[in-house]
């Protein structure tokens, strides 16, 4: 009994040693408990059943907010520039379509050169056409040109006429 | 309710483009924005070759090979005719010497916004040329002119005879 003061005193002192406080939780936790003891035995059981205790929680919700926070931006950023890096491999290794080709034969050529020389060709070619058609009409234009002199004459003669008119009032 | 009937129309002619583009039959030619932007692309074909081709945003050729008489030609020439006759298309030009024929058609589909089909039709060989671009009346009519003087002829005989009448 003295032995289990001594042990409470050094305990309430902060002096015990483990095995001491091992000493302590064991008889507290048996029956035979001193009358005077008895109203240290809720502490003891207080720690009895703590040491029982177990968390439930994850550990990843006992994680301060920040630190959690602090991990999703980097995964998102890493995330991000995996996506950006693969589309542009994808970029890279897809076939790049002009909108200048030519299908000849069912043949398709990429060759911007060669659209360049049929378009033109083609080009040329209605020109041509277009201009040996219009000849006549170059020829009808200069005609008319010549003819200009003589619808200047023309107005000289309405004009004569018109003073003589108004010599022939007076 | 403008832009869907623009869009129906540019359909039906892409659509005969569309159709026969990737025949073996036929010789096609796509030239885009990128090359329109080339300075010397068209050669002295073009007058004022920058402000033209700036303004043209694609250029489509189509060409078959083959006898006037072959079914495969009326196939073809039919078609064309429908899309003419169904897209608002109007007649700029005819012309038919020495079994040789230049048709060409314009439309404006919006603000500016004008297809101009040429339609050649020579010994063996029918080609078709649809210009699309943000031109004017009096910007596609100049389309051609360096060379042939073509349409400047043409538009000096019509200045000519207003000012007679």
């Amino acid at each position: 009994m003295e032995m289990m003061n001594e042990l409470l005193e050094k305990y309430f002192r902060g002096e015990t040693t483990l095995q001491d406080e091992k000493e302590l939780k064991q008889y507290f936790s048996t029956g035979n408990v001193s009358s005077e003891h008895e109203i240290y035995r809720a502490l003891f059981d207080v720690f009895r059943q703590e040491l029982s205790e177990t968390n439930v929680r994850p550990v990843s919700v006992a994680l301060p907010d920040q630190k959690r926070i602090k991990r999703t931006w980097i995964q998102t950023f890493a995330f991000t520039g995996i996506a950006a890096t693969l589309i542009l491999l994808l970029w890279i290794q897809l076939p790049q379509y002009s909108d200048n080709y030519a299908v000849i034969g069912g043949t398709r050529i990429n060759n911007a050169e060669y659209v360049q020389r049929y378009t033109e060709k083609k080009l040329t070619r209605v020109n041509h056409m277009l201009a040996r058609s219009m000849k006549p009409m170059q020829s009808f234009s200069k005609v008319r040109k010549n003819m200009q002199p003589l619808q200047n004459l023309s107005d000289v003669r309405t004009k004569m006429d018109e003073i003589q008119n108004k010599l022939q009032f007076k | 309710m403008l832009f869907i009937v623009a869009a129906t129309q540019a359909q039906t002619l892409q659509s005969f483009f569309d159709k026969y583009s990737n025949d073996e039959r036929f010789e096609y030619v796509s030239v885009g924005k990128g090359m329109m932007n080339m300075a010397n692309a068209f050669g002295g074909n073009i007058k004022n070759n920058d402000k033209m081709t700036s303004k043209m945003k694609s250029i489509k050729i189509l060409t078959l090979k083959a006898e006037s008489t072959s079914p495969l030609m009326k196939s073809v020439v039919n078609d064309i005719d429908q899309v003419v006759a169904k897209g608002n298309f109007e007649s700029a030009v005819e012309s038919r010497e020495k079994g040789e024929m230049v048709h060409i058609y314009y439309r404006f589909s919006g603000k500016d916004d004008a297809d101009m089909l040429i339609m050649t039709k020579e010994r063996g060989e029918f080609s078709l040329i649809w210009i699309n671009g943000k031109m004017t009346k009096e910007e596609m009519m100049h389309t051609f002119s360096n060379n042939g003087k073509a349409f400047d002829q043409m538009n000096n005989f019509n200045n000519e005879e207003s000012k007679v009448s």
